[in-house]
């Protein structure tokens, strides 16, 4: 068992489990994979060795973790998509016809502009923050969000 | 934040959650997935943080102690042949009565530069088929030394799946082993084996998963970084691609089919060639038949600093 215990995975559950909830249905577009995914990062967490020296450090450990999941799940699913994916799209999850077409729009972004688009809006990192994170230059991650607003425009404008 | 498109985004954001009952839900069955003694998962994140990069979790579990053995068992006779190059090699002559082969030509030949050129021969091994017939045009490598190789072919693993330590990726006779024997997903369960010199499956063990009928790969060199690239092509129920470009220094991946393609990647076949790769648009005429067609050829500077 690693550093945590049941009391502190509650509070962990609290505080984190809609944020990796979020990212990894943006990054699977499944949401029962994001369960499975939000499942497997506090498992990860909880068997994890680490000792951290802050709560920022878990969050950040828990962002990374969850995208490197979501990237493992994109590599295997090209494998082992037989069933209609459609029955499993996440926009299902959304009642409003509205919500579901904009989910949509916003699905068909690439992953790297949607992880920072919503590291720098909803999570309110600072793009070196999000460089630091994601391990990318500070430039990189900028360009990256600029692309990300445009394309995000031009989508939901479109609309 | 004046954008009204980016309200939209954080407010459609915002309805994804986890309620209280959620949560404890999600609380009641992590505890209890904790708890279960008999979790293979759980077994396996613990031993993640002990297990040797060189250790044999490669093998199934029931094997994974013979593995062990084996593997402590290699390591000593390397370190015998280290340690007493000299008495090795007499002893060697002695009982064999010919020299043993030098290491660096029982090494796969590595070229230094990005050419084509004919390489090694490869030796026939149990696991190779008639299929695996080598093609020396088709393959360019980096030379580096057999530690540095299997250090770089960890690394590629690791970066390909980031989270999995319980693999091991080396270097063999003319095989790269890849060998993670754990989930990519957790349902999915495999084992390869690669031939380093044609960059052909030569094995493959699977649980669920679903065939995975090639790799292809080219180790790069462009303006001194090293890259890898890569290819898969799959199918069950028709073909399906994916295709990415690796930084062997930084381990980030430079490139992906995705890039191109984010909506319908999964329709593109690429063809790695000796200075870029051949996409391919694979439109499919029924459940087993795609036909392909070259849409176009893009070299891999092109990729790799779009």
């Amino acid at each position: 068992m690693g550093t945590y215990d049941e009391s502190s995975l509650s509070d962990m559950i609290m505080k984190y489990s809609s944020m990796i909830l979020r990212i990894a249905v943006q990054n699977t577009n499944d949401f029962y994979v994001a369960e499975d995914i939000t499942q497997e990062v506090f498992i990860k967490l909880m068997t994890c060795k680490k000792a951290f020296d802050n709560e920022n450090y878990v969050k950040a450990w828990l962002i990374k973790v969850t995208l490197n999941m979501c990237k493992n799940h994109t590599k295997s699913s090209w494998r082992k998509r037989t069933v209609s994916i459609q029955e499993r799209e996440a926009t299902q999850f959304f009642v409003l016809p509205e919500d579901r077409y904009i989910f949509e729009l916003i699905m068909k972004l690439p992953d790297k502009y949607k992880n920072v688009l919503y590291l720098y809006y909803y999570e309110e990192y600072t793009v070196p923050e999000i460089a630091e994170l994601l391990d990318k230059k500070i430039n990189t991650i900028s360009t990256w969000l600029r692309r990300a607003r445009i394309e995000l425009k031009k989508r939901i404008e479109e609309e | 934040m004046d954008d009204n498109s980016i309200n939209k985004y954080l407010e459609l954001m915002s309805k994804v959650k986890y309620d209280s009952n959620d949560n404890e839900k999600l609380f009641v069955s992590i505890t209890k997935l904790l708890n279960n003694e008999d979790n293979i998962q759980i077994e396996k994140l613990n031993s993640m943080n002990t297990t040797s990069m060189i250790g044999a979790d490669i093998y199934p579990k029931r094997h994974s102690l013979i593995a062990s053995i084996a593997t402590a068992a290699i390591l000593f006779v390397l370190l015998l042949v280290i340690l007493f190059p000299d008495t090795i090699t007499s002893l060697y002559e002695r009982f064999i009565g010919v020299s043993p082969t030098p290491a660096s030509q029982t090494t796969p030949n590595f070229q230094t530069n990005y050419t084509a050129t004919p390489i090694l021969t490869p030796k026939k091994t149990p696991f190779q088929t008639e299929q695996q017939t080598p093609s020396p045009t088709v393959r360019n490598v980096y030379i580096r030394d057999l530690t540095k190789n299997e250090e770089i072919l960890n690394n590629i693993y690791h970066t390909i799946f980031p989270d999995r330590t319980d693999y091991i990726a080396y270097w063999m006779d003319d095989n790269i082993f890849w060998a993670p024997v754990d989930q990519l997903h957790y349902r999915h369960l495999y084992c390869i084996r690669i031939n380093s010199t044609t960059g052909e499956v030569i094995s493959k063990r699977y649980d669920i998963s679903y065939l995975e009928d090639s790799l292809s790969y080219r180790i790069i060199s462009i303006n001194g970084v090293t890259y890898l690239a890569l290819a898969t092509n799959t199918w069950e129920h028709g073909e399906l691609y994916f295709s990415e470009i690796v930084n062997c220094e930084t381990m980030e991946p430079v490139w992906n089919i995705q890039d191109l393609y984010p909506d319908n990647w999964e329709s593109y076949k690429v063809v790695l060639n000796e200075n870029g790769i051949d996409l391919y648009h694979g439109e499919r005429l029924d459940t087993y038949l795609v036909n392909f067609e070259l849409v176009r050829r893009i070299p891999y500077d092109e990729l790799i600093y779009a």
